[in-house]
């Protein structure tokens, strides 16, 4: 099997500027006694990535952007790669492979939709740990209506 | 005066609102149906606004338009008053309009423009604009008697109870007393004529002999001193009360911190709930950590996330392998077979063997597969372990969505720990506080100076007691002085006779005067307590009664007799039903003895009350006019559960019925959505009976209520 992580080794990560600004210190925390909700950026990144693909939503991504990390995060996560992959190949074929570049584009594309239901959902909030918690269960249920619609 | 009809717009949430109100003698009684926070306190509020603007309020500046409007933007507020005054036999119409512009420039404060008031009355030949306008509102709605006209049931017994304490309470009785029986007017009367008695005395002095002008001399300084030395005894009775009041308020702060505990004990208390909450807080500590781990992105996250795309992504791949466009696992089975040596076949794959050499030519070709398919196929088996794991870990209750509700779980549970061990550390600091021994070091001081100063005080009045009973001695046998040497004296007989009629007028209003106080109040006691009795449906004959009685005491407290005899104190030993069928019972008898035709309008008059007392209240208080009686109107603003029980009674006593229902209860208690816009309140015909498309609510159909024809 080749190394999937080689061909996206100069993909980098980015986060909508606007939101990093308001979000990123709200939501991400890196000591112990700290009380947001995600570890790293790249975990925020990825929540909003499986947020928009849960709510089968996408749209085109920012174009004022800021960088937080390199394909080298993916590279030590080969499993983020993987379903990528999948979520493009789920909504393009086979042919969204073509290019990593493709794949994550696509993938940004549904972080962007997870990014305005953070936006909806954890603006103003005192306690986004808790209200995520809450939140995120519901989207189950928003998928569902979406199915039997 | 009669209310017959009041508009509202844009009052808090009365916008084009508009009540009637029966004027007929034989059906006083006006109900107005709603639900709590359906608009009966906003009615209450806007009608002392219309009537008296903000002194009606007791605050100025005061939100009168909705909350919900925007910032900046300016409303113009409304309320449209139509009402009826007979005087001398005649009735008149008027019609009073109170507007003005609201601005909110915050969420706390609104400003306020263009405030207008109109009063116009309306003739046969037409309307006439009324000049001064607050001036005729003031004396036919005096200030004075806002709280008897527009009462608030949920304070209505603060006449009688609540937090006031006795001289405040007595005050408040006597306040209302003399407000409605007029004694204030009355003694300025007497003031006046006093004044113009001693000016007339003066005259009739100088006009004659030196004995006359010597005797005048004398009973003017007696006079200016007796009413001195009253003064400084009314100011210093005034100082005593305070100082009572002071001892008393020690007292119980004393008793109170007596009776709260150990200090010890406390001490070991608030250790135990600082413990408590400190563990909880490490808990909470812990919490957030777990949440963190959780939202650590991993695979078994992301599949709990968006296991829906990710699967269908997955069969993609699935349906690629089953076309065999994939080479699915063929190259790693072919090496599996070399390193054991053996063929799917079974033949022997030993080194140099010619089966070993064909199939390493098969993996050499299918390696040259595009590293694409060589990438779906990597992926296709690696998110199939995923997969297959995630699936273990959803048996096993490890996936992300089982373990939420068991953190949102443990983070419930921690906020109540905490929250319950800060409820017992404030409790029991509270207790701490109390006890505080410099408190207690304190108040005793307090309290043995404050008794001191009560006894230093009532030698101080007993002393002026004394100098006022001799000062009026010495005034008396100067009066009469004055009287021998005037009748022996010649002189003016305009003087004397202006001086004459004086003290005639004068003699008029002291016996009205001490009437009013003695009898009225007498009368005023005797009705009260019929009402009360008849409300509470005691009767004091019976052996067992809970109440022999009340009465107003000569110093203006309402005296409340147990049926053995024992007087009660109205703020412990009451229950509420009879706190407000007290206080009911007691503005019913002063507006009746002191002749006031007025509406007495009254928000939520039966809360805590049910039974026989609810149904003897409303019995009481809305009586048809007979012959005999004051005419009057009573508006009750009800809550469905108020009206409970006095269906039948409402429909024989009430000549009109309104209902009021606030959009805001849609979808949760009203069962039609009529709102556009903001929330707002509506009136419709409903009486207490019936329902409509406006104000249905969830339980109506089901509660006997009938749907009303329009």
């Amino acid at each position: 099997m080749s190394d999937a992580s080689a061909l996206y080794i100069s993909q980098d990560l980015y986060l909508p500027k606007a939101f990093d600004d308001e979000f990123s210190d709200l939501l991400v925390g890196r000591k112990v006694d700290d009380t947001q909700p995600f570890p790293r950026k790249v975990d925020l990144w990825w929540a909003t990535i499986c947020i928009g693909a849960s709510l089968g939503k996408y749209s085109a991504v920012a174009k004022d952007r800021v960088k937080f990390g390199t394909g080298q995060v993916l590279a030590s996560e080969q499993w983020r790669i993987a379903h990528m992959e999948l979520l493009a190949l789920a909504r393009e074929g086979e042919e969204a492979l073509r290019t990593p570049a493709k794949v994550v584009r696509i993938a940004d594309e549904y972080g962007t939709a997870g990014i305005a239901w953070i936006t909806e959902h954890l603006r103003g909030e005192s306690n986004p740990t808790l209200k995520l918690l809450v939140e995120i269960d519901k989207i189950g249920d928003h998928r569902l209506h979406v199915d039997l619609s | 005066m009669k209310l017959s009809r009041v508009e509202f717009v844009n009052f808090k949430l009365l916008d084009g609102v508009v009540i009637d109100f029966s004027t007929e003698e034989l059906k006083p009684l006006t109900v107005i149906r709603a639900a709590n926070g359906s608009g009966k306190t906003s009615i209450l509020y806007g009608l002392a606004w219309g009537i008296y603007g903000d002194p009606g309020l007791r605050e100025d500046n005061l939100r009168l338009a909705s909350s919900f409007q925007k910032i900046g933007a300016p409303i113009t507020v409304q309320v449209v008053v139509d009402f009826e005054h007979t005087e001398d036999g005649i009735s008149t119409s008027y019609v009073l309009t109170r507007s003005l512009e609201e601005t909110p420039v915050s969420y706390e404060r609104v400003e306020h423009k263009f405030k207008k008031l109109r009063l116009v009355k309306r003739l046969s030949a037409g309307e006439e604009e009324v000049k001064n306008p607050q001036q005729k509102l003031n004396q036919l709605f005096p200030l004075r008697l806002k709280d008897t006209f527009l009462t608030d049931g949920d304070k209505v017994q603060s006449f009688i109870s609540g937090q006031e304490d006795r001289k405040e309470r007595q005050h408040r009785v006597k306040e209302a007393i003399r407000g409605l029986l007029g004694l204030d007017n009355l003694e300025e009367v007497k003031r006046d004529l006093e004044h113009l008695e001693r000016g007339f005395r003066k005259d009739l002095a100088e006009g004659g002999d030196k004995k006359l002008q010597e005797a005048q001399n004398h009973l003017t300084k007696a006079e200016i001193e007796l009413n001195g030395l009253k003064q400084s005894r009314d100011e210093e009775a005034q100082k005593r009360a305070k100082i009572e009041d002071s001892i008393g308020t020690t007292e119980h702060e004393l008793s109170e911190i007596t009776g709260v505990g150990d200090i010890d004990q406390l001490n070991k208390e608030a250790a135990s709930a600082g413990k408590a909450h400190s563990l909880a807080q490490k808990d909470m500590a812990s919490y957030f950590e777990n949440a963190r781990a959780m939202f650590k992105s991993s695979e078994g996250f992301s599949w709990s996330l968006a296991e829906e795309p990710l699967r269908e992504g997955q069969k993609v791949l699935a349906d690629l392998a089953d076309k065999g466009v994939i080479p699915g696992s063929s190259i790693g089975v072919l090496q599996d077979r070399l390193d054991i040596k053996t063929c799917i076949c079974g033949e022997s794959l030993e080194d140099g063997s010619s089966h070993r050499a064909q199939v390493e030519a098969l993996i050499e070709e299918q390696s040259l597969i595009s590293a694409e398919r060589e990438r779906l196929t990597a992926t296709f088996h690696r998110t199939r372990a995923g997969l297959n794991s995630y699936e273990s870990d959803c048996v096993d209750k490890r996936d992300f969505k089982s373990q939420r509700p068991l953190l949102l779980a443990q983070h419930a549970d921690i906020e109540e720990r905490l929250r319950d061990a800060s409820a017992r550390k404030r409790v029991v600091d509270e207790k701490i506080k109390l006890i505080d021994s410099e408190k207690v070091q304190r108040l005793t001081t307090r309290l043995a100076q404050a008794k001191r100063d009560h006894t230093e005080s009532s030698e101080k009045i007993g002393a002026l007691e004394r100098s006022v009973a001799l000062k009026d001695d010495e005034r008396i046998i100067s009066e009469k002085r004055f009287e021998e040497a005037r009748k022996a004296a010649k002189g003016d007989d305009r003087a004397r006779l202006r001086y004459e009629m004086t003290l005639d007028l004068k003699e008029v209003v002291t016996n009205t005067l001490n009437t009013l106080k003695t009898d009225h109040v007498r009368a005023i006691s005797g009705l009260m307590n019929d009402l009360f009795m008849q409300i509470v449906g005691g009767n004091p004959e019976l052996a067992g009664a809970v109440f022999r009685g009340v009465e107003i005491s000569s110093d203006f407290d309402i005296v409340i007799t147990s049926g053995d005899g024992a007087l009660l104190d109205a703020d412990f030993e009451l229950n509420g039903a009879s706190q407000r069928a007290l206080t009911l019972a007691f503005i019913w008898a002063l507006m009746e003895i002191a002749d006031i035709v007025a509406p007495r309008l009254i928000d939520t008059p039966l809360g805590m009350t049910s039974g026989g007392v609810k149904q003897r209240m409303v019995e009481a208080i809305s009586s048809p006019v007979t012959s005999g009686l004051l005419d009057y109107q009573v508006i009750l603003l009800l809550t469905p559960s108020e009206i409970r029980d006095i269906e039948s009674l409402l429909d024989e006593r009430a000549g009109k019925y309104q209902t009021l229902s606030c959009s805001k209860d849609y979808p949760a208690e009203l069962v039609h959505d009529w709102a556009e816009g903001g929330p707002r309140v509506r009136r419709c015909n409903c009486s207490h009976r019936e329902y409509c498309e406006v104000c249905e609510r969830t339980d109506d159909s089901s509660s006997g209520l009938d749907r009303r024809v329009s």
